[in-house]
Order: C-alpha cells, then sequence, then structure tokens
C-alpha cells in the first residue's frame, strides 16, 4: 500500500520528469474497460422503501440507525445529500399533479467513467479502478476536499466531526462484495429490484429495450450514458431528469477541458520559462537603465 | 481392375456428398422458420442478425377468471433471515377485476400462445444481477413489482410489508396464508357525475352512476373495460376533486344509448334529475317492483318500450276468484273475494283508490273497508 511518504516521493521523481520535457498524461486520455460494472437504476419502479439506505448502513457500519423502522419516512420528502452517516439517500419527489405517485430519487456517487474528483485530487487518492468503482484512499488523501469541489453531483462528504483524521466520505461500489463475485447491498436488498448489477453495456442495452418496450412509462433518456462522458450508474424515469434535480451535464467528459488546459500551459515547460526569462529581460533592462542614469549623473 | 476399384470408390464418395448436400437442403427447407426470426436466410454465429423479439406482440392469452386458481399461495421464496410467513394471493378477485382493465395480460404479460403460465415460469428465484439474464427481475422483485405498482397508486398503503406479509412468530397480526382473504379495499363509486360538453344548445349531461349500477345491475365490466387501478380504487373523496372529464365522447354511452338524432335526451341546460319510472313510466316501482330486473318486465334492452299498466298483462293469473288479495298488503273479507276486481277498481287503474260506490250508496274508502289490512304475504310471482 501507498503512504504519503511514498507519495511525495513519487511526485518529485515525476516533477524531474515533467523538468525533461514529458508531459503526464490526463484522466480524461484513459479508455476505461469495455467490460466495466454499473448499475441500472429504474426510478419507475423505485417505491423508497429505503432498503438500499438501511442495507448500506449495515454493510458500511456507518450508523446505529440500519433498521427501516428506525429509519423512518419523516425525511424522505426532504432534500438530502449522501453524508458521512449514509453513502446513499432516497428522495421523493412529489408528482407534479399532486394526485399521482411519487417519483423517488436514490443518489449516490455515479462512479463516473471520466471522474471529476480524480482529476482534482492533487495526490492521487482517488482512482478509477478498471472495473468501474470509483475509490478514494485514506493513506494518500491530504484533506484538502478538492474532489468535493469538482464533483458535477456533489457526492464526495467530509467528516467534518471527526477532529484527528477525517475522512472523505463516498459510496465505494462494495468492492469488497463485488471482487468476490457478489453483488453491493444496496443491489441485493432491493425488493423491487429496482436495480440491477452488471456489466455496464449490458444495462445500458437493457434499459435501451425497456425505453422501446414500454415508450408510456419510460422517458426516452438514459441518464449516465453519456453524461459528463458517461458513469457507472445509469438511471431511467418516467418524467424529465432535470425536474428530479440531476444535474444538466454535457457529453464531455469534465475533467477534459481542465486538465487539457493545465496540461496544455505547462507543455514543455514553456510557461515557466517564458515567465522567467520575461522578468529576467525586465531586470536586465531597468539595471541598464539604473547604470546609465548613475553614469550621467555622476 | 484397381482403376476401376478406385473409380467406384470416388463415385461412392460423391454420391455420399451429393447425399448430404440435398439433405441438408430439404431439412432447412422442412422447418422454414428461419425468417420468424432472423433477418436473413443464412445466419451465421458472428452475425446472427436477429429480428427484434417479437415476444411483445405474442400475448395471447384470453381465459375466464373461473378457469384459473382461486387463492395462491405464493411460498418459493425464503429470505435470510426469513422474517414473513408465505403471502396468500386472492388471484380470482384479481382475475374478475382484470375484466375491468385489459384481461391477464395485465399480469401475465410475455405469455406465449398456448396455456397462462405462472410467474414463476419465467421468473427465477435469484436476482437479476445475480443470473446470467439482467433483463428479467427474478422471483421476489418480479411478485414486488406486480403488486406494488398497482396497489401504490390506488392508495393500498402497500408499501407497508405488514399489508401482505404477516411476520413469522407474530401473534399480533393473523398469518395471511391461513385466514380468509377477505375484501379491505374499497370502491370510491360516485353517485352523479356532470359533464361538461362542448355541445352549445345543451351543455350539460348528468349521469348518474347509482343508477347504472344498483337500478340498471349493469356489471362493471359492462362499461369499464380498460381502466387503471386507481380508477375506482382511490381515497374517499377524490371524485369530489377531480371535475368529471368526458372521457370517449359518446363512446361511453352509446353500446347502450342511440346517439343519433335527438340530442336533447342527454344533453340539457341544466343538470338533470335521476332516473325515476314513475315520472317516465307513470308506474311507480315502489314495492315489489323495484327489486326486478328491467329486463324481467321490458324484455330485451334495445326495446324498452312502455308497457301496459294493467296487472294482468303480466300476471297472467292474476283473475278474479284465483287471485290472492293479500299480495297487496290488504286481505279482502269473504264477501269481497269474489267480487269483480273492477268493481272496486273503476277502469281497471289500480293506482287509483278504489270506490264502493258501485254496489254501496253509502260507504267509503277507507272509512269502510272490504278487509283488513296484512303483513303482505309474497306468492308465487308473475
Amino acid at each position: 500500500m501507498e503512504t504519503r511518504r511514498d507519495f511525495l516521493r513519487t511526485a518529485v521523481v515525476a516533477a524531474a520528469t515533467a523538468t525533461l520535457g514529458e508531459v503526464a498524461l490526463g484522466a480524461a486520455s484513459k479508455i476505461p474497460s469495455p467490460d466495466r460494472r454499473g448499475i441500472l437504476c429504474d426510478l419507475t419502479a423505485c417505491i423508497g422503501c429505503r432498503s438500499c439506505e438501511a442495507a448500506c448502513r449495515k454493510e458500511h457500519g456507518l450508523s446505529s440507525v440500519s433498521s427501516l423502522s428506525e429509519l423512518g419516512r419523516s425525511n424522505v420528502p426532504e432534500r438530502r445529500r449522501p453524508s458521512p452517516d449514509a453513502l446513499t439517500v432516497v428522495n421523493e419527489y412529489k408528482h407534479p399533479n399532486g394526485a399521482g405517485s411519487p417519483t423517488f430519487v436514490k443518489v449516490q456517487c455515479m462512479h463516473c467513467d471520466y471522474p471529476a474528483c480524480e482529476s482534482a485530487c492533487i495526490v492521487g487518492a482517488i482512482s478509477k479502478k478498471e472495473s468501474g468503482p470509483v475509490l478514494w484512499d485514506t493513506d494518500k488523501c491530504i484533506g484538502c476536499r478538492y474532489c468535493m469541489v469538482a464533483c458535477p453531483f456533489q457526492i464526495p462528504s467530509f467528516q467534518y466531526d471527526t477532529a484527528l483524521k477525517p475522512d472523505i466520505v463516498k459510496c465505494d461500489f462494495c468492492v469488497h462484495r463485488t471482487e468476490k463475485g457478489g453483488v453491493p447491498a444496496c443491489v441485493e436488498i432491493c425488493p423491487v429490484e429496482a436495480l440491477t448489477y452488471g456489466r455496464r453495456s449490458a444495462l445500458i442495452e437493457i434499459a435501451r429495450k425497456r425505453i422501446e418496450n414500454y415508450p408510456d412509462r419510460y422517458r426516452d433518456h438514459v441518464y449516465g450514458e453519456f453524461e459528463a462522458g458517461g458513469t457507472s450508474y445509469l438511471y431511467l424515469a418516467k418524467t424529465d431528469f432535470k425536474e428530479l434535480e440531476f444535474p444538466s451535464l454535457k457529453r464531455e467528459p469534465m475533467p477534459g477541458t481542465s486538465e487539457s488546459i493545465q496540461h496544455g500551459i505547462f507543455a514543455y515547460f514553456v510557461p515557466p520559462i517564458s515567465l522567467y526569462s520575461l522578468l529576467g529581460g525586465l531586470m536586465w533592462i531597468n539595471k541598464n537603465r539604473q547604470k546609465a542614469e548613475e553614469e550621467t549623473t555622476e | 481392375m484397381k482403376l476401376i476399384e478406385q473409380f467406384s470408390a470416388y463415385l461412392v464418395i460423391a454420391l455420399f456428398l451429393v447425399n448430404l448436400h440435398a439433405i441438408a437442403q430439404t431439412s432447412g427447407k422442412r422447418t422454414n422458420g428461419c425468417l420468424a426470426c432472423h433477418t436473413t436466410e443464412i445466419p451465421t454465429k458472428a452475425d446472427p442478425s436477429l429480428k427484434k423479439c417479437p415476444r411483445a406482440d405474442m400475448v395471447t392469452v384470453h381465459a375466464s377468471a373461473d378457469t384459473g386458481p382461486d387463492k395462491i399461495v405464493l411460498q418459493k421464496i425464503t429470505g435470510s433471515p426469513d422474517l414473513y410467513e408465505p403471502v396468500l394471493f386472492d388471484h380470482m378477485a384479481h382475475a374478475k377485476m382484470s375484466e375491468m382493465s385489459g384481461n391477464c395480460v395485465l399480469c401475465h404479460h410475455y405469455n406465449p400462445p398456448g396455456s397462462v403460465l405462472a410467474c414463476s415460469e419465467c421468473h427465477m428465484s435469484e436476482t437479476s444481477s445475480k443470473s446470467a439474464d439482467l433483463s428479467k427481475p427474478g422471483l421476489k422483485g418480479a411478485y414486488h413489482r406486480q403488486c406494488i405498482n398497482c396497489h401504490r397508486e390506488s392508495g393500498l398503503a402497500a408499501t407497508q410489508c405488514k399489508s401482505c406479509h404477516s411476520a413469522k412468530a407474530d401473534a399480533s397480526t393473523p398469518s395471511r396464508t391461513t385466514q380468509k382473504a377477505t375484501a379491505e379495499v374499497s370502491v370510491t363509486r360516485p353517485t352523479r357525475l356532470v359533464f361538461n360538453t362542448s355541445y352549445d344548445d345543451g351543455k350539460v349531461v348528468t349521469f348518474y352512476h347509482n343508477d347504472h349500477t344498483d337500478r340498471f345491475r349493469l356489471a362493471c365490466s359492462a362499461c369499464h373495460t380498460n381502466e387503471r387501478c386507481s380508477g375506482c380504487h382511490k381515497p374517499a373523496g377524490a371524485f369530489a376533486k377531480q371535475a368529471a372529464r368526458v372521457v370517449g365522447g359518446h363512446d361511453r354511452c352509446s353500446p347502450c344509448h342511440s346517439v343519433d338524432g335527438n340530442c336533447s335526451r342527454c344533453h340539457d341546460k341544466e343538470p338533470r334529475p335521476g332516473f325515476n319510472h314513475l315520472r317516465r313510466a307513470r308506474f311507480d316501482l315502489a314495492r315489489y317492483h323495484s327489486t326486478l330486473a328491467c329486463a324481467r318486465c321490458h324484455g330485451n334492452r334495445s326495446d324498452y318500450k312502455g308497457l301496459s299498466g294493467d296487472c294482468i298483462a303480466c300476471h297472467s293469473q292474476w283473475k278474479s276468484g284465483s287471485f290472492d288479495h293479500r299480495v297487496t298488503g290488504f286481505g279482502l273479507d269473504e264477501t269481497h273475494g269474489t267480487v269483480d276486481c273492477e268493481s272496486c277498481h273503476l277502469e281497471k287503474d289500480f293506482a287509483k283508490k278504489p270506490t264502493c260506490s258501485s254496489c254501496h250508496d253509502d260507504k267509503k274508502y277507507p272509512d269502510a273497508s272490504p278487509g283488513i289490512r296484512v303483513r303482505s304475504v309474497r306468492t308465487k310471482r308473475l
């Protein structure tokens, strides 16, 4: 396991190689594995029972409140974000007419194919795994919280109430389960199978088929198929995703633009060299002028 | 010699190959069903060129509710930990209700031609995420989706686990598998609906739902054929909130009522009162006749014409002498029992007050009574 010291060591080496004129390729240029996993979340099937919330808490030992009856339903209509206590939350969106059944939206890390948090992390504590999950490494993290700012879905949360060693907390796709061939806890518990875990490409096919077979039931949009370059979590819904407060994102990966600017301006060490040569030039001119002035006064 | 042997050997091989080819061709022709699923004559393993699966159009389940099972105990799924007793599903009640909502297909989707398949024939006990077929929910998911989708929509509080499941070793809730399934689901019915139509000379059409169900005794499925469950199962008062909308226009009424010609039969400027047989036909249905079905007197529904007000028109055996007057709640004494009906009921108008003047000058009904009031006796009808 890499530690912070290891990171610093590699950072120094990387800086040295960069001065030699080698540009590190951005995260956006990595092509995700075609075999990566995802979760299809069918919001038309979700009944908002919060079993997934309870199972997630239990699985990660997050809170003493991990049974459905304890969770209750009082805070379901609130707009909640994942927190250090809950890696996933279910929010209720009333039917626009008021009379119809509400839509429930499960919110958690989307596990982007090109994660903005990974790109923003200055120490490489967040990484996208081959099989789909975006994971956070406690040993590398320095607690800068750049990932929280970078995330277009506002997912990573910070243990503000932990003084000594606060963590960044977010959904980990239950890697400890999936590595052993299992499925994430939320998927396993879902009583209506609104959640399906499997190969992302297969899930997209299924989602498309559902839309084709039931055009009245689904809006022709698989949220997450293209958003921000694609996400591991995919959503189907009847209503417009804007009404369910999903952010409208472009197809381009989030880190794409920022990384190309950042990497571009430092390419081949041009900006530092030009900056220092400019400053050096000014100093040299000033020095010459001073000398000339001194000569005239003398 | 050797040459001939060699030649004949080649000949045999050649014939065999030709035969093989022929067999292959004929067998291909015999099945002839490739194009049902493939877009090309010669699909390959690499490119099976499959058509869109016609499953969705193949559903042919048309069975009467009575041919299906009555109650089903859903006990194929055991959770870990196993918290709940098996669930009792009233198949008959749902099958009958489905006649108002698209029939068997409502639940038995994707049923291939032939017999009606149980859920567990297609939906396996393991969840889709763990099975090879990701597209199909497991049995538990399928059950939950099928039930909760409708029950949630109609506000039947089915998101409470205990509305279907009884917890194991829980004495407070009776076991659903043993208890008789009760109709704990109420149906909200409107009494009067006032439609605002676009017809200028009479915008208002008044529809009495209770007349149609109670008085005319129409089965729900006579009018409701393609409803959502929540159309009838909804919280009380929901009808009052929403304005009555004309769905389907004349099509809703036209199977029974003529919609050609006389618009004023239904369209009016004001809401109309409900059906009143006395006002419409001048015949009071009170007492015995109110419990009869319309067709009992009027015959075929398309031909509701006025009938004779004479009792004898229907009650052919009610002749003087054989008629037991007690059915009217009034028993005649011995002297009057043999008197001709028309002597008291002038012009055989039985709605009018009977008269005594045909025989008695000084008597008047009801001061003088030709008998006594009795509790009406039930005699053989008609």
